[in-house]
């Protein structure tokens, strides 16, 4: 294992066990309803000591292997592609990004506004051009709303459009 | 005979066959599409089933699957890139075959295999399902705990990577199963003041989010376009594959039947039929040096064990409540948006229903041998979509999928979450099926557990009085000892060599 994944499980490790810690004391504040013994915090209080001590053994598996692995015959062994996966960690971020931006606007400006924006600009983010992804962007989101807003009644945000609702749906 | 003509009249419904039509185009051709999941194929149909009846809804789940993992096989024969993680087990062997220049003989034996051991499968659920189902009436909260421990036992066991990372996943979905309402006591808990969730999280944006979302992120990390084959023609599949079949029928019919009898052991699913059914045909066959070279024989035991493990992992499901892995997990989550809660009231209360879905699994297996022709003819177009145009379009239809379910945004602010978590448990080797299966049988676990507490009064002693209880939860405790002991054992075997490494490399 290389340091890179040393440290990664260890953080794994210690989340973990800080998850698992969080649980315990949330679920000791959740007070025993009268006549149960067993009250609403039991159970979860069990999940979160699993996860407690699941944590530590974690972290005490990885300082145990901590060690012997250091050794030149097994280090190394794992690096091949970290650093160029390091390196694109920005992708996965701006998807995300671009989920949140479309899930907050879209119920102020309307799927029909902002799904082609969003596609679009994903398909330029994994490397399209922008001729294809505005054209696909477009065709995509006439598709999607075919299925979910005509076909299965899913009443699609329409936003800034709301005024047009009754024009466009002949359209859309 | 009232009930099947029922059954008959609701399977071949207009709504059912078209919602089994639509289900196969769409499962065989995500299946078929390379770095694409039988997983993602199901997660992404759950938002259209909302909108079906219950029975066209659960026949276009079992199609889904089951025309998925079959097309899963396309891709391994042809790119070594296994569909599913079952069709790992014969990979190599299908594309050796592919590469000696018969890849219609590797694409038909998995065809063919598949449906067969689709329709055993199928019959073991209609033949185990009903009797069981008068068993588990005698069931009490004790069994129903004990066979949802040991449900959850053998998702960990079987899960890929270490034990612990499996126990960490399945802790993770028992916890999100906790948030919400407590059934109990009306309290709330962990919805740290969000009425949003007080009814916990919906299970349809949550299986979105982990499989899909994820499986998306992980694409935009390492964005891995996998090359097209140049030269594999799949015409004449049906020339000479019937003789090949027939001189490896035993095998075929064990594969089958051991991926059935594996199938119904509650938590394993059809991830590990293959390789049990592969290493098994390896060591019974007369020829087993032609194993590895692209060997008709092992491709076929193991295609039928684990198309005939994903059909009987239904009985389980279907008479418990208990899935049998991850895609039967969703099936449940199905069951209970339709109303057709599983469990033994479930065969009393709605049997024409249930036997519509039996005779769904018999026609999904029967229809995956035309389906599947046709598909491995249109093969070249799909493989050759890039995953670049693909990945934008599942995560939009992602996002509207979660929304249309729930009609709120909360639901498509979930699917980012689970997203986020899919990715981030995936990217640390933390394995998924445990996660699905903790959040599905949470409430019953957490209900029965607290239940039998309180009739026993706290005496830990008391879940194991009655005879079936007693079985099940040995069984399951000496799953954890094995376990426990596994890698207690591998931890000091990993220091032993580590020490010889450092004794080597010192001076």
């Amino acid at each position: 294992m290389s340091d890179r994944a040393e440290v990664r499980e260890g953080i794994a490790g210690t989340l973990t066990a800080l998850i698992g810690g969080g649980i315990v004391v949330e679920s000791w504040s959740i007070p025993t309803v009268f006549g149960f013994n067993y009250g609403p915090g039991f159970f979860p209080g069990l999940i979160g000591l699993g996860l407690l001590v699941a944590g530590l053994v974690h972290i005490t598996t990885v300082v145990m292997r901590r060690a012997p692995l250091s050794s030149p015959v097994e280090a190394g062994t794992s690096r091949s592609d970290g650093p160029a996966v390091a390196e694109r960690w920005w992708r996965p971020a701006i998807v995300l990004l671009i989920m949140l931006l479309m899930t907050i606007i879209m119920s102020r400006l309307g799927f029909h506004l902002t799904a082609p924006v969003a596609l679009g600009l994903l398909f330029v983010l994994f490397g399209l051009s922008w001729k294809f992804a505005i054209v696909t962007a477009i065709v995509m989101t006439l598709l999607m709303d075919a299925i979910f807003r005509a076909l299965l009644l899913v009443p699609l945000p329409w936003g800034v459009l709301t005024p047009w609702t009754g024009v466009l749906a002949w359209r859309f | 005979m009232e009930v099947l003509g029922d059954a008959l009249g609701l399977v071949f419904s207009s709504a059912t066959l078209l919602a089994i039509l639509g289900a196969s185009v769409f499962g065989l051709l995500v299946g078929a599409i390379p770095g694409l999941t039988a997983s993602m194929a199901t997660a992404l149909l759950i938002p259209f089933t909302f909108f079906m009846d219950p029975v066209p809804a659960i026949a276009a789940m079992v199609t889904v699957t089951a025309m998925a993992i079959f097309a899963g096989d396309i891709p391994g024969a042809l790119l070594r890139i296994p569909g599913t993680p079952a069709s790992a087990a014969y990979v190599d062997e299908a594309y050796a075959l592919t590469r000696r220049g018969r890849p219609e003989l590797a694409l038909g034996t998995a065809l063919f295999c598949s449906a067969f051991g689709g329709l055993l499968g199928a019959i073991v659920l209609i033949v185990a399902a009903p009797s069981l189902a008068e068993l588990a009436f005698a069931f009490s909260s004790f069994e129903y705990f004990w066979l949802a421990c040991l449900g959850l036992t053998c998702t960990v066991l079987v899960s890929q990577g270490p034990a612990l990372k499996g126990l960490v996943s399945l802790l993770i979905g028992l916890f999100i199963a906790t948030v919400g309402l407590d059934p109990l006591t009306g309290q709330m808990r962990f919805t740290f003041g969000m009425p949003e969730l007080s009814g916990g999280f919906g299970i349809v944006p949550v299986l979105i989010g982990l499989f899909a979302v994820g499986e998306v992120l992980r694409f935009a990390l390492k964005p891995v376009e996998i090359m097209p084959p140049a030269h594999t023609p799949v015409r004449h599949i049906l020339k000479g594959l019937m003789p090949e079949l027939w001189r490896y029928r035993a095998s075929v019919l064990r594969g089958s039947a051991l991926g059935s009898g594996i199938g119904v052991l509650p938590g394993i699913g059809a991830d590990i039929s293959p390789y049990v059914s592969y290493a098994l045909a390896r060591r019974l066959s007369r020829t087993p040096e032609k194993f590895g070279t692209g060997h008709v024989e092992g491709i076929a035991s193991a295609t039928g064990a684990n198309n005939a493990s994903l059909s009987a992992a239904y009985v389980p499901t279907l008479v418990f409540g208990i899935p049998g892995d991850s895609l039967t997990a969703m099936i449940i989550g199905v069951l209970y948006m339709q109303g057709l809660d599983p469990g033994p009231t479930a065969f009393v209360q709605h049997p024409a229903a249930i036997y519509g879905i039996f005779m769904v699994f018999i026609l999904a297996n029967l229809l995956m041998i035309p389906f599947g022709l046709a598909a491995m003819g249109l093969l070249r177009r799909v493989l050759d979509v890039p995953r670049r145009i693909l990945m934008p379009i599942i995560l939009v239809f992602c996002m509207i999928g979660s929304f249309a379910v729930e009609n709120t945004m909360t639901a498509v602010y979930v699917t980012i979450v689970f997203g986020i978590l899919g990715f981030a448990l995936e990217s640390l080797r933390y394995p998924l099926a445990p996660v699905i299966l903790g959040i599905v049988l949470g409430p019953l676990v957490e209900d029965r557990f607290i239940t039998s507490m309180q009739f026993t009064r706290g005496d830990l002693l008391g879940f194991f009085d009655r005879p079936i209880a007693c079985v099940l939860g040995v069984v399951t405790l000496a799953l954890w000892a094995l376990m426990l002991w596994s890698m207690v054992r591998d931890a000091v075997r990993r220091r032993q060599k580590g020490g010889e490494l450092d004794r080597k490399v010192a001076p």
